[in-house]
């Protein structure tokens, strides 16, 4: 893999994202921060980060960058698909699925009450 | 194939608050912009899948109706890869139950472009247009990733897909590259009245800033360059953009 790809991946990657430090040095900005939300949106936040990286924990590689890219970067595909080199209907199914994948978890999580619907 | 189809509105909620909080840093932001732009710059773009013809296609094109076959599309590709000495245009047989990989460069477009037979047009010509303004910015706390918009009235009837949009880029930095700014801008011109609003909108605005550069009207070239960053000042372009006319 190259060098820039390669670090794209590490940092969309669960371990370099998630760590704990990070995570709470977030969230203390966005509490002590002078324009702070209010608690409400704090905690809706972290309930979207740990819903998300969770979800991104549990794709494979390829669709996890692909679903990062365009769903978190707002890359168009074919934006992705020259960065990657990979042919653009290739990037259409992994987004397809990691798309499907990731309403399927919502799903589920409402209907099991862990999200509000 | 189809683009998939957008998250749904509670997902867009959830992925807009995790934007808040995640992103690729700066260092990996401008290096995947700069990776970006090197490639759509020489006219390295995503290569597409065989597709079918559409079903309504039109008849006028020899061209358009041949795209359907297999053996067409190895022998046109041939013809682009020989043509241009490009090594963009890569045919790759695949495996029996995967399609064989078209050139990039699609004969529809291309064809219609080049088979215009008006001469190619000189900057005095494309120096006045207009057509090619920046699109407005979106809000920074949009939904990003670009809803598939819907098909205009006049967009609908030739059934236009990104690899049309493709195509004609395509020749345009083929344009460019053989030297030939005029024809550039005038396909990057046939580009803005076919897909005012298309993926590769951006694409093409700084393509038409390098034509414009290299036909030697770097004033004009600058004066988008100032528009498109007004518009766009974190675009992966931008850098690009800010030193348009440096090198060219």
């Amino acid at each position: 893999m190259r060098a820039w790809l390669f670090s794209i991946s590490r940092q969309v990657s669960s371990h370099y994202r998630r760590s704990t430090k990070r995570s709470e040095e977030r969230h203390r900005g966005l509490i002590t921060s002078a324009t702070a939300p209010d608690l409400e949106e704090v905690v809706a936040r972290r309930e979207a980060e740990q819903l998300i990286a969770g979800f991104l924990d549990g794709l494979e590689e390829p669709q996890r960058l692909v679903f990062y890219l365009s769903d978190i970067e707002g890359l168009t595909a074919p934006e992705i698909a020259s960065a990657l080199e990979v042919n653009l209907n290739t990037i259409y199914g992994r987004l397809r699925q990691a798309r499907k994948r990731f309403e399927a978890l919502l799903a589920k999580q409402t209907s099991e009450g862990l999200l509000a619907p | 194939m189809k683009p998939p189809s957008m998250p749904s509105i509670r997902a867009r909620v959830l992925l807009d608050r995790y934007r808040s909080l995640d992103s690729l840093d700066a260092g990996n932001k401008a290096r995947l912009g700069d990776v970006i732009r090197e490639r759509v710059l020489r006219g390295d773009l995503p290569r597409f899948d065989v597709q079918p013809a559409p079903p309504n296609l039109p008849s006028s094109s020899i061209a358009e109706r041949l795209w359907g076959s297999a053996l067409a599309k190895v022998v046109l590709g041939l013809m682009v890869a020989g043509a241009s000495s490009a090594v963009l245009y890569r045919l790759a047989a695949g495996p029996s139950h995967a399609p064989l990989e078209a050139p990039a460069l699609s004969v529809g477009p291309a064809s219609r472009v080049s088979g215009a037979g008006a001469p190619p047009p000189g900057l005095a010509a494309a120096a006045p247009d207009t057509s090619d303004a920046p699109e407005p910015p979106a809000p920074s706390t949009a939904w990003r990733p670009r809803v598939e918009k819907k098909s205009s009235p006049a967009a609908t009837v030739g059934e236009p897909t990104i690899d049309e949009e493709v195509s004609l880029m395509n020749g345009a930095q083929a344009a460019l590259r053989a030297g030939d700014a005029g024809r550039a801008l005038s396909i990057l011109n046939e580009h803005a009245k076919r897909f005012p609003a298309g993926k590769l909108a951006t694409a093409r605005q700084v393509t038409r800033m390098v034509a414009l550069c290299q036909a030697g009207s770097p004033k004009q070239a600058r004066a988008e360059a100032a528009t498109f960053l007004a518009r766009n000042p974190s675009s992966p372009f931008a850098e690009r953009v800010r030193g348009i006319c440096s090198s060219e």
